[in-house]
């Protein structure tokens, strides 16, 4: 290949694909008319060209914009909304009776408990019933003494000496 | 797309209306798998969203969008490198999508079509990366060399050899083939 040829190997490519300007089709023209292997080469790009020119694509899906909006409006949230987002379900069903029965729990344990508050102790029944028992019974005491001197100052049947 | 950076919504429907499908049917021949295509499509324009703010008019919009496009595809692709096998029998087999048929085609017609379209999509997937994009973006945006490199993030004079030894390779495997 001389240097003709390398020059024009770079347009090659343009000349199939019709990109090429007017001078320069007009330059290659004359060169492919008198040089039979880029002649070929031209050729064989040409096919290569009509061949790649086959591959169409498919359609886009119908989809493809509301979900591409749907990103973007998820892009659009802030860090701790989308957090929430993901946990949400979680905090619904789960998080929200723990957290209130923990709430609830703390609050009892607060309210309950206050040590300028300690209630006085409760009385011991047995103790009270048994110093009631004894003050009766000294009661009772005392009385039969008393008896028992009146007993002793008036013998039975004497008379009063003062009548 | 000035106008997205300024916060008008419409103009970014107008982008998407006017770029969805080159992005699609480039990342299509990329992939050779329309739903990952239309995957990689979405993330594009997602990417383009978010970075609106940051966006300069230095270059041309469907230069900047064909940056990220080709970006993702070749992260893609060299992710995805272990499955090649059966990347390439999904193209064998025309994958999930199959091809438009031409109108009133002959049953000879159609088998020589199929034929070609399937030498044409195994020759496209041998190429390497690079080559595969810079011949996509050339043959099917009609791209021209300084935008190819912007889009690659190479020198022309790269984008040239690529093309280059791109079209060498494809030659080789399809010249033989009628249209």
């Amino acid at each position: 290949m001389g240097k003709a040829c390398e020059e024009f190997r770079e347009l090659l490519v343009a000349e199939a694909a019709d990109r090429l300007s007017l001078e320069d089709q007009a330059r290659m023209r004359e060169h492919l008319a008198a040089c039979l292997g880029c002649a070929e080469l031209a050729e064989s790009q040409r096919m290569v060209w009509k061949a790649l020119d086959t591959w169409e694509t498919p359609p886009i899906s119908p989809d493809f914009n509301s979900r591409l909006i749907g990103r973007i409006e998820c892009a659009n949230l802030g860090f701790w909304e989308r957090w929430a987002g993901r946990w949400r379900p979680f905090i619904v069903h789960r998080g929200l009776p723990v957290a209130a029965a923990v709430a609830l729990t703390a609050t009892l344990l607060v309210v309950g408990y206050h040590p300028a508050r300690q209630p006085s102790p409760a009385p011991n029944p047995v103790i009270e019933n048994a110093s009631i028992g004894q003050e009766q019974s000294e009661g009772v005491l005392e009385d039969l003494e008393t008896l028992r001197d009146l007993n002793g100052i008036a013998p039975a049947g004497a008379a009063d000496p003062a009548m | 797309m000035l106008h997205v950076k300024a916060g008008d919504a419409e103009s970014f429907a107008v982008l998407l209306g006017k770029y969805r499908a080159p992005v699609v049917r480039f990342l299509y021949r990329m992939v050779q798998n329309q739903a990952v295509a239309e995957e990689l499509a979405q993330e594009t324009f997602l990417r383009v969203y978010r970075s609106r703010n940051a966006y300069e008019p230095a270059a041309k919009f469907a230069t900047w969008l064909f940056r990220i496009a080709s970006h993702l595809a070749l992260n893609w692709i060299r992710d995805t490198k272990d499955e090649k096998g059966q990347q390439e029998l999904d193209a064998a087999a025309g994958g999930l999508t199959p091809q438009i048929p031409a109108p009133h085609p002959s049953a000879e017609e159609s088998l020589v079509r199929e034929a070609t379209l399937d030498e044409v999509r195994k020759a496209v997937a041998a190429l390497p990366p690079a080559q595969r994009a810079a011949v996509l973006m050339h043959k099917y945006e009609e791209m021209s060399y300084s935008q190819i490199a912007r889009a690659l993030d190479i020198s022309e004079s790269a984008v040239k050899s690529l093309l280059f030894r791109a079209y060498e390779t494809l030659r080789a495997r399809l010249a033989h083939m009628e249209g």
